[in-house]
Protein backbone atom coordinates (compact mmCIF):
# COMPACT_ATOMS: atom_id res chain seq x y z
CA UNK A 1 0.00 0.00 0.00
CA UNK A 2 1.22 3.54 -0.74
CA UNK A 3 0.71 5.43 2.49
CA UNK A 4 1.05 9.06 3.51
CA UNK A 5 1.12 9.36 7.30
CA UNK A 6 -0.37 12.56 8.68
CA UNK A 7 1.60 14.36 11.39
CA UNK A 8 -0.60 12.97 14.15
CA UNK A 9 0.43 9.38 13.26
CA UNK A 10 3.93 10.12 12.01
CA UNK A 11 5.90 8.57 14.85
CA UNK A 12 9.11 6.96 13.59
CA UNK A 13 8.19 3.54 15.05
CA UNK A 14 4.94 3.27 13.08
CA UNK A 15 6.56 4.42 9.82
CA UNK A 16 9.34 1.86 10.33
CA UNK A 17 6.93 -0.98 11.16
CA UNK A 18 4.90 -0.24 8.04
CA UNK A 19 8.01 -0.10 5.85
CA UNK A 20 9.21 -3.41 7.27
CA UNK A 21 5.81 -4.87 6.35
CA UNK A 22 6.47 -3.90 2.73
CA UNK A 23 4.38 -0.74 2.43
CA UNK A 24 5.61 2.36 0.63
CA UNK A 25 5.46 4.96 3.40
CA UNK A 26 5.90 8.71 3.33
CA UNK A 27 5.25 11.03 6.25
CA UNK A 28 3.81 14.52 6.05
CA UNK A 29 6.50 15.76 8.40
CA UNK A 30 9.36 14.51 6.20
CA UNK A 31 7.81 14.95 2.76
CA UNK A 32 5.69 18.09 3.03
CA UNK A 33 6.99 19.67 6.23
CA UNK A 34 5.57 20.25 9.71
CA UNK A 35 2.35 22.24 9.85
CA UNK A 36 1.20 21.38 6.31
CA UNK A 37 -2.52 22.05 5.90
CA UNK A 38 -5.04 19.24 5.45
CA UNK A 39 -5.91 20.48 1.96
CA UNK A 40 -2.25 20.42 0.90
CA UNK A 41 -1.91 16.90 2.33
CA UNK A 42 -4.97 15.74 0.40
CA UNK A 43 -3.63 17.33 -2.81
CA UNK A 44 -0.25 15.59 -2.38
CA UNK A 45 -1.98 12.26 -1.68
CA UNK A 46 -4.11 12.58 -4.79
CA UNK A 47 -1.18 13.42 -7.05
CA UNK A 48 1.03 10.71 -5.55
CA UNK A 49 -1.66 8.03 -5.34
CA UNK A 50 -1.24 7.73 -1.57
CA UNK A 51 -3.76 6.53 0.98
CA UNK A 52 -3.75 9.09 3.80
CA UNK A 53 -3.60 7.69 7.34
CA UNK A 54 -4.77 10.27 9.88
CA UNK A 55 -6.39 10.84 13.25
CA UNK A 56 -8.07 14.06 12.07
CA UNK A 57 -11.06 11.98 10.99
CA UNK A 58 -13.74 14.65 10.75
CA UNK A 59 -11.57 17.20 8.93
CA UNK A 60 -10.43 14.69 6.30
CA UNK A 61 -13.79 13.02 5.75
CA UNK A 62 -15.18 16.49 4.95
CA UNK A 63 -12.41 17.09 2.37
CA UNK A 64 -12.66 13.60 0.85
CA UNK A 65 -16.44 13.76 0.81
CA UNK A 66 -16.15 16.45 -1.86
CA UNK A 67 -13.87 14.39 -4.11
CA UNK A 68 -15.28 12.23 -6.89
CA UNK A 69 -12.09 10.13 -7.04
CA UNK A 70 -9.39 9.51 -4.46
CA UNK A 71 -6.86 6.77 -3.57
CA UNK A 72 -8.48 6.04 -0.21
CA UNK A 73 -8.61 7.37 3.33
CA UNK A 74 -7.72 5.46 6.51
CA UNK A 75 -8.95 7.05 9.74
CA UNK A 76 -7.94 6.27 13.31
CA UNK A 77 -10.21 7.00 16.26
CA UNK A 78 -8.25 7.87 19.37
CA UNK A 79 -8.19 6.76 22.99
CA UNK A 80 -8.54 3.03 22.35
CA UNK A 81 -5.80 2.13 24.83
CA UNK A 82 -3.05 -0.23 23.67
CA UNK A 83 -4.90 -0.81 20.37
CA UNK A 84 -3.19 2.36 19.16
CA UNK A 85 0.35 1.11 19.81
CA UNK A 86 2.51 1.24 16.67
CA UNK A 87 2.59 -2.55 16.30
CA UNK A 88 -1.20 -2.79 16.57
CA UNK A 89 -1.72 -0.02 14.02
CA UNK A 90 0.68 -1.72 11.59
CA UNK A 91 -1.20 -4.99 12.14
CA UNK A 92 -4.50 -3.28 11.36
CA UNK A 93 -3.05 -1.82 8.14
CA UNK A 94 -2.00 -5.36 7.17
CA UNK A 95 -5.57 -6.56 7.82
CA UNK A 96 -6.93 -3.76 5.62
CA UNK A 97 -4.53 -4.71 2.83
CA UNK A 98 -5.58 -8.39 3.09
CA UNK A 99 -9.28 -7.46 3.04
CA UNK A 100 -9.21 -4.92 0.22
CA UNK A 101 -6.71 -5.09 -2.67
CA UNK A 102 -7.44 -1.43 -3.45
CA UNK A 103 -8.85 1.37 -1.29
CA UNK A 104 -9.86 3.47 -4.29
CA UNK A 105 -12.64 5.88 -3.21
CA UNK A 106 -12.97 4.12 0.16
CA UNK A 107 -13.11 5.77 3.58
CA UNK A 108 -12.35 3.29 6.37
CA UNK A 109 -11.53 3.37 10.04
CA UNK A 110 -8.50 1.37 11.06
CA UNK A 111 -10.28 0.67 14.36
CA UNK A 112 -12.46 -1.86 12.50
CA UNK A 113 -9.36 -3.89 11.67
CA UNK A 114 -7.81 -4.59 15.08
CA UNK A 115 -7.97 -8.38 15.05
CA UNK B 1 -21.75 33.54 61.85
CA UNK B 2 -24.66 35.76 60.77
CA UNK B 3 -25.26 35.70 57.04
CA UNK B 4 -27.07 38.19 54.88
CA UNK B 5 -28.76 37.06 51.69
CA UNK B 6 -28.14 38.99 48.49
CA UNK B 7 -30.88 38.75 45.91
CA UNK B 8 -30.38 40.28 42.48
CA UNK B 9 -32.79 40.61 39.58
CA UNK B 10 -30.94 39.54 36.45
CA UNK B 11 -31.58 40.65 32.89
CA UNK B 12 -30.95 38.04 30.20
CA UNK B 13 -27.54 39.55 29.33
CA UNK B 14 -26.66 39.39 33.04
CA UNK B 15 -27.57 35.69 33.01
CA UNK B 16 -25.08 35.10 30.21
CA UNK B 17 -22.40 37.05 32.05
CA UNK B 18 -23.06 35.12 35.26
CA UNK B 19 -22.71 31.84 33.36
CA UNK B 20 -19.38 33.10 32.01
CA UNK B 21 -18.29 34.12 35.52
CA UNK B 22 -19.06 30.63 36.81
CA UNK B 23 -17.02 29.05 34.00
CA UNK B 24 -14.06 31.42 34.22
CA UNK B 25 -13.78 31.61 37.98
CA UNK B 26 -14.55 27.91 38.42
CA UNK B 27 -17.52 28.68 40.68
CA UNK B 28 -19.90 25.81 41.48
CA UNK B 29 -23.05 27.91 41.63
CA UNK B 30 -24.40 31.46 41.67
CA UNK B 31 -23.53 32.04 45.33
CA UNK B 32 -19.95 31.00 44.81
CA UNK B 33 -19.78 33.10 41.63
CA UNK B 34 -21.01 36.12 43.59
CA UNK B 35 -18.40 35.57 46.29
CA UNK B 36 -15.67 35.18 43.62
CA UNK B 37 -16.70 38.48 42.05
CA UNK B 38 -16.59 40.20 45.43
CA UNK B 39 -13.11 38.76 46.05
CA UNK B 40 -11.99 40.03 42.65
CA UNK B 41 -13.33 43.50 43.42
CA UNK B 42 -11.62 43.46 46.83
CA UNK B 43 -8.30 42.53 45.22
CA UNK B 44 -8.51 45.27 42.60
CA UNK B 45 -9.72 47.95 44.98
CA UNK B 46 -7.02 47.11 47.54
CA UNK B 47 -4.41 47.49 44.79
CA UNK B 48 -5.76 50.89 43.76
CA UNK B 49 -5.85 52.03 47.38
CA UNK B 50 -2.17 51.12 47.67
CA UNK B 51 -1.37 53.53 44.83
CA UNK B 52 -1.36 51.06 41.96
CA UNK B 53 -2.90 52.11 38.66
CA UNK B 54 -4.66 49.29 36.87
CA UNK B 55 -3.79 49.57 33.18
CA UNK B 56 -4.13 47.45 30.08
CA UNK B 57 -1.11 46.34 28.06
CA UNK B 58 -0.90 43.67 25.34
CA UNK B 59 0.04 40.34 26.92
CA UNK B 60 3.29 40.18 24.93
CA UNK B 61 4.40 43.65 26.04
CA UNK B 62 7.57 43.14 28.13
CA UNK B 63 6.28 45.72 30.64
CA UNK B 64 3.13 43.69 31.29
CA UNK B 65 2.94 42.00 34.67
CA UNK B 66 -0.03 39.68 35.08
CA UNK B 67 -1.91 40.91 38.16
CA UNK B 68 -4.60 38.25 37.81
CA UNK B 69 -2.84 35.08 36.61
CA UNK B 70 -5.73 32.83 37.68
CA UNK B 71 -8.04 34.92 35.49
CA UNK B 72 -5.64 34.78 32.53
CA UNK B 73 -5.19 31.02 32.86
CA UNK B 74 -8.96 30.49 32.96
CA UNK B 75 -9.65 32.66 29.92
CA UNK B 76 -6.54 31.79 27.89
CA UNK B 77 -5.29 28.37 29.07
CA UNK B 78 -2.57 28.39 26.39
CA UNK B 79 -0.86 31.26 28.24
CA UNK B 80 0.32 28.66 30.78
CA UNK B 81 2.32 26.91 28.05
CA UNK B 82 5.19 27.74 25.75
CA UNK B 83 4.72 24.89 23.25
CA UNK B 84 0.93 24.58 23.14
CA UNK B 85 -1.39 26.89 21.21
CA UNK B 86 -5.08 27.26 20.48
CA UNK B 87 -5.81 26.50 16.83
CA UNK B 88 -9.03 27.77 15.22
CA UNK B 89 -11.26 24.78 14.44
CA UNK B 90 -15.01 24.38 13.81
CA UNK B 91 -15.56 22.45 17.05
CA UNK B 92 -12.29 21.31 18.62
CA UNK B 93 -11.14 23.38 21.60
CA UNK B 94 -8.13 21.50 22.98
CA UNK B 95 -4.66 22.92 22.48
CA UNK B 96 -2.22 21.72 19.81
CA UNK B 97 1.55 21.55 19.53
CA UNK B 98 2.89 24.87 18.23
CA UNK B 99 3.87 24.70 14.55
CA UNK B 100 2.59 21.13 14.19
CA UNK B 101 -0.79 19.67 13.35
CA UNK B 102 -0.93 17.40 16.38
CA UNK B 103 -3.30 17.98 19.27
CA UNK B 104 -2.11 17.54 22.83
CA UNK B 105 -4.58 14.65 23.16
CA UNK B 106 -3.32 12.85 20.05
CA UNK B 107 0.28 13.08 21.23
CA UNK B 108 -0.44 11.88 24.76
CA UNK B 109 -2.73 9.12 23.49
CA UNK B 110 0.09 7.78 21.30
CA UNK B 111 2.52 8.07 24.20
CA UNK B 112 0.23 6.12 26.53
CA UNK B 113 -0.64 3.46 23.93
CA UNK B 114 3.04 2.76 23.30
CA UNK B 115 4.17 3.09 26.93
CA UNK B 116 6.66 5.73 25.78
CA UNK B 117 8.41 8.06 28.19
CA UNK B 118 8.39 11.80 27.54
CA UNK B 119 11.87 11.56 26.01
CA UNK B 120 10.90 8.60 23.78
CA UNK B 121 7.81 10.46 22.58
CA UNK B 122 9.91 13.53 21.83
CA UNK B 123 12.25 11.41 19.68
CA UNK B 124 9.33 9.66 17.96
CA UNK B 125 7.74 12.92 16.86
CA UNK B 126 10.86 15.11 16.54
CA UNK B 127 9.67 17.41 19.30
CA UNK B 128 11.41 19.03 22.25
CA UNK B 129 10.83 17.04 25.47
CA UNK B 130 9.43 20.22 27.00
CA UNK B 131 6.64 20.27 24.39
CA UNK B 132 5.69 16.67 25.24
CA UNK B 133 5.81 17.44 28.98
CA UNK B 134 3.47 20.38 28.43
CA UNK B 135 1.05 18.17 26.47
CA UNK B 136 1.08 15.63 29.31
CA UNK B 137 0.34 18.38 31.84
CA UNK B 138 -2.43 19.81 29.66
CA UNK B 139 -4.15 16.46 29.13
CA UNK B 140 -3.93 15.68 32.86
CA UNK B 141 -5.77 18.93 33.56
CA UNK B 142 -8.24 18.62 30.67
CA UNK B 143 -8.85 14.89 30.17
CA UNK B 144 -12.68 15.21 30.13
CA UNK B 145 -12.44 17.72 27.26
CA UNK B 146 -9.92 15.59 25.37
CA UNK B 147 -12.05 12.44 25.74
CA UNK B 148 -15.23 14.30 24.78
CA UNK B 149 -13.54 15.56 21.61
CA UNK B 150 -12.33 12.05 20.74
CA UNK B 151 -15.94 10.86 21.06
CA UNK B 152 -17.16 13.78 18.97
CA UNK B 153 -14.59 12.95 16.27
CA UNK B 154 -15.99 9.42 16.09
CA UNK B 155 -19.64 10.54 16.18
CA UNK B 156 -19.15 12.97 13.31
CA UNK B 157 -17.18 10.49 11.18
CA UNK B 158 -19.13 7.22 11.54
CA UNK B 159 -21.94 8.05 9.06
CA UNK B 160 -19.43 8.81 6.31
CA UNK B 161 -17.42 5.58 6.37
CA UNK B 162 -17.90 3.85 3.04
CA UNK B 163 -17.08 0.34 4.29
CA UNK B 164 -17.26 -1.38 7.67
CA UNK B 165 -15.41 -4.55 8.59
CA UNK B 166 -15.61 -7.17 11.30
CA UNK B 167 -12.99 -9.69 12.30
CA UNK B 168 -13.06 -12.81 10.09
CA UNK B 169 -14.17 -16.05 11.79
Amino acid sequence: MRLLLDENVSGHSLAEELRCAGHHVETVTATLGPGTSDLAIAAAALSGGHVVLTRDCDDFRVIYGRLSEHPGLLLVYGFEGKALASGALAGAVANVARTYPSLQNMILTLNDFFW
Amino acid sequence: MARRRWQVDLRSEDELTLTRVRQVLGAEGDSEAGRALLALFAKLSAAVEQGITISFLPGDDPRAVDALPEFTRALRPESRYRWLVAVPHPWRKQLSIKGRRITAGQLVDSMEANDFSIEETAREYDLPAEAVAEAVDYVARNRPLVLAEAAEERRRTEPFLTHRATAPR
